[in-house]
């Protein structure tokens, strides 16, 4: 009997429970909520995103590790050359145990750093969502990030510049399942969200945010049905901060969207615990004449229409979205999409159409807190 | 010799008390038959009982005077006697024959005479025992299990079987009432015949009128 | 449905009038259940404990000088790109002795983020609870300390030349440290991990869940070859004896579902006596109109209510068995705790046995040749299973056997003995003798409860015997692989030895020292292992063979049976420097090791080899000498050793196996207390029918006290049949567990070994079970028998 060696595996198990979710007031067999996660309020000696400070490229493209928590995520939707829609997401979370300097850690295995990696496939003619989780300490071959050449990737999944500059950027990623494979040629510059990129989410909490709209995707998908060439426009969201969702609120919903006119919108809203509209709710149009920010007087969104996942979870699937004078329909191109990983949320493909029903564009939502 | 002076029983029936029996009175020398005759409720088979020992009547007195064998002269007070004695009484000095289920169906034709002879601790009379089952006429089929004899072989298997510890006293209950005439008349013959032999008294009960009118007494009860 | 409300009613106050028989199908019911419940929340908590002096969910171990950091790295990147499909985690981990106080304490690292989902939780570790313990862990120099060693959370120690802060205990009786893999490199300055643990999808977690050890029984964990001198060894290989506790866990859950079996005869032989007492009465509800199928429906649905009550009782008593029968450790652990999959296994068995029991009665009532259709099935059974390998038909043999014992063997029986007793026993009073023929004809009339008592006294002497062959076995394993002193083990090869042993054999109370290498070979084409070392009678005898093999090997089970050979064949040996014929001169039981192996002197195998490495070697010390002093010396000289005291392993694995002797003497009462239900309603029924025959007896002057000795003689033969016949079903059971399910299972077999002590106490507790379930309807036959109105039978 091996008596000496102890259940270390078993000890290991808890312990990111406990050190992500603190604030966690019942971790459920059903996940985490995204949303608590990132509203961890243990944040002494974090720096914090509560003034404008200019972004400098490409050094806001690697990580912030004086800030508690950041993400890299990219959304794309995809067709075949037969016209079957697809969609990819790949999000890398990083979450620090302490705060960090710039410079490299001294013991590499020591990081401090906690890399959680999501990726998603829709695959909306086979009817099916195949979703995978990795995570790992940030470790030079295991997750991480840098700036120049940007790279982000944990075990294997990798988000990184195929040169010198940001963009081409290549994206693969390989599971038991299914592999994704694409490359990001040209796309819009770097679009501070917010006030030149402070983003407020709520009324002591704010992210630095920026987003790399419609950029021109190319590359192919392995499916347990066989390899598809897709092609399509994808969309990065880059976010960073100590502190993000405050107790009021219940999640969020968050929208980003490609018209086929060439306008490119994001908006979300906060969605409070008391169910009132919230004045922090924004948005970013960019059109011929560039990005306008969005306030929450300037859009609407009203729930058409719900689903219920097969553990009774009620997600809408189907919204009216009026901006200025347009009134669109966005609707999920799968009703489940739900990333079914340690954090529950939706992360979906959506159709983009007029009242009169003319497809007019494609994007991504998020839909987090719901339970 | 059996006496019986003024029996009666009640019976609680359904919360009210009936009157089942009322003032029986019977004197039967060894070797007579009485008849005890009645429409069915009418209390022939509860008499019986009483006349048993497995039933105590409320009022009156049940003599049995034993006329042969080593308990000459011994007079029993059925009605009076303690449980243990009614036992002893029933096993020693009363035969039974019924109108079914007789014979044990785990024994044979042999085996059920003999019974009550162990019972007894008289296996000396073995031989007369099994003497009388030939002649019955059913000599032949003494290794037979019950339930490949007919009905009329099978009473007289009873019959052999109550006569053969020498009873005082023979009680037969509808004796031939399972049996078409023919045989109930044959049945019949054999028990009078028997019972005569054996200087027991025979009380038979019956709703069949000529068998009743075969009797030195009749009892008639009325329902 | 018109009238079903007056139907129900009908039903209930039915249920209401026969409350004996109502209670003993509930009674029955329950205490199926609650042998089940018992089994697994025993297995359970046995599982859990043999997982907590093992990581858990572990199923390989690699380790090897080809291990270093950048090995590890590739490999993990082989893996993450699709490579080893079966792999599903990979934790490296650094692991050696760190100094304290002026003593070598073992100190694992771990990757503690490589196996991992957010929301696993954990309650082995006593962190404080405030989430701090795991950011420590990965931030700073701090440490799990082992509860044994006294250390508190909020102590700070130093490890060799660190300063070290303890932020949580683990463990009871654990006395080593725990810590992150950066904390450990740091401490024991060591770059690469010193092993990789995995976990293969070997443990199907699901069946896990349902049937605790069951899956050691039904996946074969074998060796993975991940590359070149990377070849991680299933961890049973290092851990026989954990192997062998989850085989006697493996064979108790099979023997546990014996007693829902035995239970599933009691409920259909309840039904049976309900369907037949309720004749008339259905008879009448069929003639005013009333369908089969709904009064079959009606029937079926009052077991399942009865099931429903039943599968509840058993619950709750099977908990409280359990908790009997395995005390909490220590006062501040945990004991056992009901688990939903223990009610919902409880609830589904008992609900589902009452339902089908009830079913089958109500349709046997129908067919009555329904008994020469169980008959036929089982003997399909039996030939289907016994033609077939697999480990699922050594189950279908015993479920075979069971099955014709019932609807065969018992019934047959009594025929036959009723044949043989209806003549002559000249000698034997009459009354007894009627008495004996009725109750080996009714044998045949009640043999699903008779056959379901001789099933129970099977059952316990199946387990007795297949325990007891276990434990001769496991005892004699301890004896000859443990001997009394320090084993030590490395990651790769252990410097200077064996020339740097010599010193030791000169310590004070050393017997002997020894050197074992392993080396991958082939045999007959078959890759294996070989194990190398002197090949003298000592050794020969720890692998129970009597002479030396200097010029011959050894060879284990599962080899012997891969290869189709035995004493005296000879094999092609082949390794990296040529191949040899070499004799096998004996095949031994390798506990725990499901591949073929050889065992090899090292001069007779060292020239076709390319070089040995030694990995272990074993001090043995006389009886009972304290090895403590040798073992921290050790401990010093070698530090990253893996060093284990023979004698406390021993302690550790009886304590396991004395445990497990608890539940089954237990698991032998409820089977029989379950055939004591069964049978109290079988004996009513035919004390019952009996009621014509005890009448004409009372009339002809056979006392009330003679009736009822004459019931109890009966009921002693039926229970000496059922208990008779139980004997050769209980001592195949045990054969088939031990020659067929487990080398199906585990690749060694096990020397079955009946004893008159396995065999005689089930036997007497069997007929005293018919004796005491007789006491009921014996008083009942002797109260109420009068000689009254004979003709209106």
């Amino acid at each position: 009997m091996k008596h000496r060696q102890t259940p270390a595996l078993a000890v290991a198990a808890a312990l990111l429970l406990v050190a992500c979710s603190d604030s966690a007031p019942e971790p459920s067999a059903a996940g985490l909520r995204l949303a608590d996660v990132l509203g961890d309020s243990r944040a002494a000696g974090f720096r914090f995103a509560d003034r404008v400070v200019p972004l400098r490229f490409p050094d806001d493209h690697g990580p912030h590790p004086a800030f508690r928590s950041e993400w890299w995520y990219l959304t794309v939707a995809l067709r075949s050359p037969a016209g079957e829609e697809f969609g990819v997401q790949f999000t890398l979370f990083r979450q620090a145990l302490r705060p960090a300097g710039p410079q490299a850690p001294e013991d590499a295995w020591r990081s401090g750093q906690v890399y959680l990696g999501h990726l998603g496939v829709t695959d909306v003619d086979g009817g099916r969502h195949y979703e995978a989780e990795r995570l790992a300490r940030g470790h030079p071959r295991l997750a991480g990030a840098v700036a120049a050449p940007f790279a982000a990737w944990i075990e294997g999944w990798r988000l990184a510049s195929e040169g010198p500059s940001f963009l081409p950027l290549r994206l693969t990623g390989t599971t038991g399942e299914f592999d994704v494979d694409l490359v990001f040629t040209d796309g819009r510059p770097p679009t501070p969200q917010g006030d030149r990129g402070l983003s407020p989410k709520g009324p002591n909490q704010a992210s630095y945010y920026y987003s790399i709209p419609r950029m021109t995707a190319t590359g192919t998908l392995r499916l347990p049905g066989g390899t598809v060439p897709v092609s399509g426009l994808g969309w990065i969201d880059r976010e960073w901060s100590t502190s993000v969702l405050a107790d009021t609120y219940a999640g969020w919903d968050w929208f980003a969207l490609h018209l086929d006119d060439g306008r490119d919108l994001m908006v979300f809203q906060l969605r409070r615990r008391d169910g009132r509209p919230d004045e922090h709710d924004q948005g970013l149009l960019i059109d011929a004449e560039g990005p306008r920010p969005l306030d929450a007087d300037d859009f609407s969104l009203a729930v058409e229409r719900q689903w219920r996942d097969r553990r009774s979870v009620r997600w809408p699937v189907r919204w009216r979205l009026r901006i200025g004078g347009d009134t669109l329909l966005v609707e999920a191109a799968l009703d489940d999409q739900v990333m079914d990983t340690s954090i529950r949320y939706w992360e979906g493909l959506v159709r983009v159409h007029t009242l009169e029903g003319e497809r007019v564009g494609s994007g991504y939502v998020e839909l987090t807190g719901y339970r | 010799m059996l006496r019986v002076e003024g029996v009666g029983l009640r019976r609680d029936d359904g919360g009210r008390s009936r009157q089942i029996l009322d003032d029986v009175f019977l004197e039967l020398a060894p070797g007579q038959v009485a008849a005890v005759w009645g429409p069915s409720g009418s209390g022939k088979t509860t008499l019986l009982n009483l006349l048993g020992g497995l039933l105590r009547p409320d009022r009156g007195a049940i003599r049995l005077t034993v006329t042969t064998g080593p308990d000459a002269g011994l007079e029993l007070p059925v009605h009076a006697l303690p449980d243990r004695e009614r036992l002893r009484y029933r096993r020693r000095h009363v035969g039974f024959v019924f109108q079914f289920l007789n014979l044990l169906p785990t024994l044979t034709v042999e085996e059920n005479v003999l019974l009550p002879l162990e019972l007894n601790a008289l296996e000396d009379r073995a031989d007369a025992a099994l003497r009388r089952l030939d002649a019955l006429g059913v000599g032949s089929v003494r290794h037979r299990f019950p339930d490949a004899l007919s009905g009329g072989e099978q009473q007289r298997v009873a019959i052999a079987r109550a006569l053969a510890h020498a009873p005082a006293l023979v009680l037969a209950d509808e004796p031939t009432g399972n049996l078409d005439a023919g045989n109930a008349e044959r049945v019949a013959d054999c028990l009078w015949e028997q019972a005569r032999d054996a200087g027991a008294a025979l009380v038979v009960a019956t709703h069949n009128e000529r068998l009743a009118e075969r009797a030195d007494t009749v009892i008639r009860l009325r329902e | 449905m018109p009238a079903i409300g007056l139907l129900i009613r009908h039903q209930l106050r039915y249920l209401a009038r026969t409350p004996a028989a109502t209670a003993a199908q509930v009674f029955g019911t329950a205490l199926g259940v609650a042998s089940l419940v018992a089994v697994h929340l025993v297995s359970e908590r046995i599982k859990a404990e043999l997982d907590a002096n093992a990581p858990r969910e572990v199923t390989h171990l690699l380790r090897g000088a080809a291990l270093d950091e950048d090995a590890y790295f590739e490999l993990r990147a082989r893996w993450r790109s699709g490579q080893f499909p079966d792999v599903e985690a990979m934790v490296p981990v650094v692991e050696g002795h760190a100094w304290t106080a002026g003593r070598p304490r073992r100190l694992s690292g771990m990757d503690l983020l490589a196996d991992r989902r957010p929301g696993e939780t954990d309650t082995n570790v006593d962190g404080g609870g405030d989430g701090d313990a795991i950011t420590d862990l990965l931030t700073r120099d701090a440490v799990l300390a082992g509860a044994a060693l006294g250390f508190e959370r909020g102590d700070v120690i130093r490890l060799n030349d660190f300063e070290v802060s303890v932020v949580g205990t683990f463990g009871t009786t654990a006395d080593g440290f725990l810590a992150d893999i950066a904390t450990a490199r740091r401490i024991l300055g060591r770059d690469g991990p010193t092993a990789v643990w995995l976990r293969t999808g070997a443990d199907d977690p699901v069946l896990e869940r349902w049937l605790p050890g069951s899956t050691a029984g039904f996946r074969q964990a074998g060796a993975l070859h991940l590359g070149e001198g990377l070849v991680a060894r299933p961890l049973a290989e290092a851990e026989p004896t954990r192997r062998f506790a989850l085989a006697l866990l493996f064979n108790l859950g099979a023997l546990g579902l014996l007693a829902l079996f035995v239970s599933t005869f009691l409920i259909y032989q309840s039904a049976h006596a309900n369907v037949t007492r309720r004749a008339a009465s259905d008879a009448q509800l069929a003639a005013l109109g009333v369908s089969r199928g709904t009064l079959r429906t009606l029937f079926v649905g009052e077991g399942t209510l009865l099931g429903l009550a039943g599968a509840g009782l058993g619950v709750c008593a099977g908990w409280a068995l359990a908790v009997v029968l395995m005390p909490a450790p220590t006062p501040s652990s945990n004991g056992v705790s009901l688990s939903a999959v223990a009610i919902a296994k409880g609830g589904i068995g008992g609900i589902s046995v009452a339902a089908f029991g009830a079913l089958a009665a109500s349709r046997q009532s129908a067919k009555p040749n329904l008994r020469l259709a169980w008959a036929a099935g089982a003997a399909v059974l039996l030939l289907a299973s016994v033609a077939s390998d697999t480990l699922a038909a050594s189950f279908g043999i015993v479920l075979a056997l069971c099955l014709l014992q019932v609807a065969v063997l018992v019934p047959g029986t009594g025929t036959f003995l009723a044949r043989l007793l209806a003549r002559g026993q000249r000698r034997i009073a009459i009354t007894r003798r009627a008495a004996m023929r009725s109750a080996t004809g009714q044998l045949a009339e009640v043999h699903v409860a008779v056959g379901a008592l001789s099933v129970a006294v099977a059952a316990a002497i199946g387990i007795g015997v297949m325990v007891e062959s276990f434990r001769q076995d496991f005892v004699g394993m301890l004896e000859q692989r443990l001997w009394d002193g320090i084993q030590v083990e490395t990651t790769a090869t252990l410097p200077g030895v064996p020339a740097s042993l010599d010193d030791l054999r000169a310590s004070p109370g050393v017997v002997d020292v020894r050197a074992y290498a392993r080396a991958p070979v082939t045999i007959n084409g078959l890759s294996a292992n070989v194990l190398l070392t002197r090949g003298d009678i000592a050794e020969a005898r720890r692998y129970g063979y009597g002479a030396p093999f200097q010029d011959a090997i050894l060879l284990n089970e599962a080899g012997a049976r891969t290869l189709a050979a035995g004493p005296g064949d000879a094999v092609r040996v082949a390794g990296g420097r040529g191949a040899r014929m070499m004799r096998v001169v004996h095949v031994f039981r390798d506990y725990g090791v499901p591949g073929p192996r050889i065992v090899a002197a090292v001069d007779h195998v060292q020239p076709i080899l390319e070089g040995i490495a030694y990995d272990s070697f074993s001090v043995r010390t006389g009886e009972g000498r304290a090895t403590a002093p040798l073992k921290a010396d050790l401990e010093a000289r070698f530090p990253t050793a893996e060093i284990r005291d023979q004698s406390e392993i021993r302690r550790r694995a009886l304590d396991v196996f004395d445990r497990t002797f608890l539940i089954a003497s237990q698991l032998t009462l409820i089977a029989l207390l379950v055939a004591v239900a069964g049978l109290y309603n079988a004996l009513s029924e035919l004390q019952a029918r009996r009621r014509g025959e005890n009448r004409l007896l009372y009339t002809l002057g056979v006392g009330r006290g003679r009736i009822a000795s004459l019931a109890m003689q009966q009921n002693a033969l039926i229970g000496l049949a059922a208990a008779v016949l139980g004997i050769p079903l209980g001592l195949a059971i045990a054969w088939v567990l031990c020659t067929e399910v487990n080398p199906r299972a585990f690749g060694w077999s096990i020397p079955w070994t009946p004893g008159l002590a396995n065999v005689l106490p089930p036997v007497s507790l069997g007929v005293a079970a018919a004796l005491l379930a007789g006491l009921g309807p014996t008083w009942v036959a002797a109260r109420t028998v009068t000689g009254a109105a004979q003709h209106e039978a």
